[in-house]
């Protein structure tokens, strides 16, 4: 088994390399979806320290090619942490960050590296399940955000791509109440690395 | 474009000095003009892009402008080090209290310096983007032992994007390339104060005396510049006006988006600042420029469209209200000649505002009493035009913000403005304007607030064109 899955191994990496050596960059209309793992720090007007959570991120991103260097499209990005604690021994609260923003993708070299820009609108949701004697409750902010990354395309063939990236997420989401309590200029930062499948 | 290899470009100040020094003496002594020049070679204006130096001097300026803050200005806030950067970085992000005029006019200026690294080493307006936020980033991080501000963020970079690509065209403008004497040092003075990151590179490269080729930004074809003088009258409800007070209004009209092709961004760009002598200082600071364009098919003879999409930057303190914004704008502009020597351009367009402020009664936090907020707006203008001049101009425009930073709430701005001029030969004219602002602010926490604002203004105007900017 083991020289069999050696030369498995060989052949996927030399196939990758092999794919690498042909056209690296994205041509025409893509699509790059994945996911990841990342954390975000939730800061407030009266907040001392942020909160730091951890959780599970997904993005789509679609556009199109402009020139060698720059593509332009839009991105969808959700992270979500399931065991936000909004008490000692509590850790089923929900909270869900997303930024919807028009990207720009640059890639400086010739090969599959790029960076990203994008600017959009962001929300945060925060769900607190059903207690005893409160039904759910469903609260949310909704403002603007910044995105900045870099990744690079991993040729697997001439129309797919293993994409890998990180990217930060910086989103101004005004009052958010959680729990009849109003946090007030809600400021949250994420960072996150995802892995993706592109489509060129 | 002329290349020449360039011995004397070397990085000793005091050569620099004394060469400019000797130019000036004899420039300034009687010496003729032709008899001092060519001091230097001639060659092109921008020969070799130069990232990585950009790079060096975006990080250079924050240097600069913190040790400055720290040893000159003796601010404690620039007093930086391992304790306050690790603090930052560990705390993150928040909203300050600084003034209005610091947020939304210092600070994109500022960026402007950041963008103008870029712009001096031949980097195009796209590749000088990242320096600004570069700069930005690192300035609130590491140059201030408050914590990193996530509106001073915003503000710097956008506002420092379109504040710094105007003033990058604006003193490309001034300089001549292709002058001597005193008159070229006066340029290069001038355009120093309008860009100085640009103008101390060239003084430190001996660019200031130096005979080339200038750039294509220094003659943008169609261009006018206009210097009002006036008296204006405030009033906070539209009827009981206050008193008339002086001011002075420059515009400049960079392009013009139907007989300039579209090249580059801001190759087309409006700009108004407007100071008032009753000691409120800068009053209006308002700049859009042309980030894409293209034509639309006309559905008559002469008549014209185009799409087009543009970078605004806003600045309004007035004594009655203020409001600042970093915007894009998507609109359709159109041109319908009336006749041989008479036009009507049309301008419709919607806006999503990337980040505002906006004072209000209720607004702010802390010492700051304005709120920040991102928002949409729209926009509605006809302009009548003869011989390329605007006659009468009639302009709707509102925008809405929603709070991310103050009580929890939403505006809504709205600026009507008519203005008519009368032209009194090719370079003068009078004119009277009139301005009717309203302002209402729904908090989630108190009572809906609305107030109105009304302005007139008595011009006299002095208009300097290098060529129509309007073709009717």
């Amino acid at each position: 088994m083991r020289p069999r899955l050696l030369a498995t191994l060989v052949l996927l990496i030399v196939g990758v390399h092999h794919a690498g050596a042909q056209a690296q960059s994205r041509s025409g209309l893509w699509l790059e979806a994945g996911g990841g793992t990342g954390t975000i720090r939730i800061g407030c007007a009266s907040c001392l320290e942020p909160i730091a959570l951890y959780g599970n991120s997904a993005y789509i991103r679609v556009g199109g090619t402009i020139s060698r260097k720059v593509l332009l499209g839009v991105e969808t990005f959700t992270l979500t942490d399931r065991t936000f604690a909004l008490s000692d021994g509590d850790s089923s609260v929900v909270v869900k960050n997303t930024m919807f923003a028009p990207v720009a993708l640059w890639y400086p070299w010739a090969g599959g590296t790029y960076v990203k820009f994008g600017v959009g609108v962001a929300s945060t949701d925060i769900r607190t399940p059903p207690r005893e004697d409160t039904p759910a409750i469903v609260t949310n902010g909704i403002g603007s955000g910044l995105t900045f990354g870099a990744g690079f395309d991993i040729p697997l063939s001439r129309r797919f791509a293993l994409t890998v990236n990180g990217g930060l997420y910086y989103s101004a989401l005004g009052d958010v109440g959680v729990n009849g309590t109003l946090i007030d200029d809600v400021i949250t930062t994420m960072y996150n690395v995802n892995f993706a499948i592109t489509i060129r | 474009m002329l290349t020449y290899p360039d011995p004397l470009r070397r990085p000793v100040l005091i050569t620099r000095w004394a060469r400019l020094f000797a130019v000036h003496v004899l420039a300034t002594s009687g010496v003729g003009a032709q008899r001092i020049a060519p001091p230097t070679p001639t060659r092109a204006s921008c020969t070799t892009r130069q990232p990585a130096v950009a790079v060096q001097q975006t990080i250079a300026v924050n240097y600069a402008v913190n040790r400055f803050d720290a040893w000159i200005a003796n601010q404690d806030w620039a007093r930086v080090g391992f304790e306050s950067w690790g603090r930052n970085i560990k705390l993150g992000w928040e909203w300050d209290e600084n003034s209005f005029a610091t947020n939304m006019f210092m600070h994109p200026f500022h960026g402007a310096a950041y963008f103008n690294t870029g712009r001096t080493h031949c980097l195009s307006y796209w590749e000088s983007v990242p320096l600004v936020f570069l700069g930005s980033w690192t300035w609130e991080y590491f140059a201030e032992t408050y914590r990193p501000s996530l509106n001073d963020f915003f503000m710097t970079s956008f506002g420092g994007i379109a504040l710094g690509e105007i003033t990058h065209r604006v003193a490309a403008t001034i300089r001549d390339e292709q002058a001597d004497g005193t008159g070229r040092i006066l340029r290069e003075i001038a355009a120093t104060l309008v860009n100085p990151v640009t103008g101390l590179n060239r003084l430190y490269h001996g660019d200031w005396t130096r005979i080339g080729d200038n750039p294509s930004e220094h003659d943008p074809g169609a261009f006018i510049l206009r210097f009002d003088v006036g008296l204006r009258s405030l009033s906070e409800d539209a009827t009981r006006f206050k008193s008339g007070a002086p001011f002075m209004q420059l515009g400049i009209g960079y392009g013009d988006p139907f007989t300039t092709p579209y090249k580059a961004p801001f190759d087309v760009f409006s700009l108004e600042a407007q100071v008032a002598l009753d000691g409120s200082g800068l009053n209006v600071l308002q700049g859009a420029g042309r980030l894409y364009e293209m034509p639309l098919p006309g559905w008559g003879r002469g008549i014209r469209h185009a799409l087009t999409v543009s970078h605004r930057y806003d600045y309004l303190s007035k004594p009655v209200y203020s409001f600042g914004a970093q915007s894009i704008e998507v609109g359709v502009l159109s041109n319908f000649p009336l006749s041989a020597q008479t036009a009507l351009r049309t301008r419709v367009g919607g806006d999503v505002v990337v980040l505002g402020a906006i004072g209000s009664p209720h607004g702010g936090f802390g010492e700051r009493d304005y709120d920040f907020g991102p928002g949409a707006g729209a926009t509605l203008e006809l302009s009548l035009l003869r011989r390329g001049r605007q006659v009468v101009t009639l302009t709707n425009r509102a925008e809405y913000l929603h709070t991310v930073s103050g009580p929890a709430g939403d505006h809504l701005i709205a600026f009507s403005t008519l203005e008519a001029n009368l032209g009194i030969g090719d370079r003068w004219g009078v004119g009277i304007r009139l301005n009717g602002d309203s302002r209402t602010s729904k908090y989630l926490d108190a009572e809906t607030d609305t107030k109105q604002f009304g302005e007139a203004q008595l011009v006299v105007s002095w208009i300097t064109r290098s060529r129509p900017a309007v073709t009717p």
